[in-house]
């Protein structure tokens, strides 16, 4: 059984339209894959920026122990973005992936992000009444809008047997 | 029989005239090559740049599970991407390919594109009714083959993140 460390931080965020944001996050792998130690997935805190809006900071730590006996389905880290307003309201920002990198060492990692549009109606309604459309399945990708970005560091180990 | 790993993601594009692109992807390997696990081919979404309209983002992952007897007809990536404007025609706006990359590990690759430029009534054709030409078979975008009468335009660039994981091959005296 071969087995697969990822050690990280999700540090945050940058290039949203507003920074009060949180993520939701959760490793995905395949059959075989199965976690020893360690949270597959989490929310982090909703931070809001002081000084330098242009970046928010999580600092999210992230340690799972993974073994398997096949490299299909090697895994990936899927990402939801919420904005927070002053009102407590969650909106839904992006929908990120990234796979778990397959060589070990450290790696600093962008995760960019997409939300959907939806139609002229859905984004009067979204503007308004900040209820912007999300997917259904979180496997489904249809037509989505604007560029934004995730920044993790991830650390990995490999240990053969 | 060896195998090959190719997992990773197409990230998005960038450096086209418009950013309001999707692309379709497919691999294409020799006759020794069978896919196990993954799909060898997929259309991204239709991606709608906001903030920042240079780049335009797919992330749309890749993973495949080649198993092989032999080097020849190494697997590669053919692309075409397609602009969609806002009454929902799609114009095709650049052919390109890569080859898997032969060493194991993580590889950031940019595809350059490229479309059939046409007459000059294809192109004034195309700048009113946006039909530009398209090429009749696919097989000229990854066949070394002659090209010479084909006249073209060079479009913007692909950006992919592979990673390789290769098996077997030592043991039929093959180094990557």
């Amino acid at each position: 059984m071969a087995e697969v460390f990822c050690i990280g931080t999700i540090l945050g965020a940058s290039g949203f339209p507003k920074p009060e944001l949180c993520a939701k996050f959760a490793f995905v792998a395949g059959d075989g894959w199965d976690i020893i130690e360690g949270e597959d997935s989490g929310q982090t805190q909703v931070d809001v920026p002081g000084e330098d809006d242009r970046y928010t900071v999580w600092s999210h730590p992230v340690d799972v122990h993974y073994t398997t006996k096949t490299i299909a389905g090697w895994p990936k880290l899927i990402f939801q973005v919420y904005h927070q307003d002053m009102f407590g309201r969650n909106e839904l920002y992006g929908y990120g992936f990234v796979h778990v990198p397959t060589t070990p060492g450290t790696h600093h990692l962008d995760v960019v992000t997409w939300r959907p549009a939806g139609s002229f109606t859905d984004q009067v309604w979204a503007y308004f009444l900040g209820a912007t459309p999300q997917l259904k399945s979180l496997d489904l990708i249809h037509n989505p809008s604007d560029r934004f970005r995730l920044q993790t560091v991830a650390m990995g180990k490999y240990i053969y047997n």
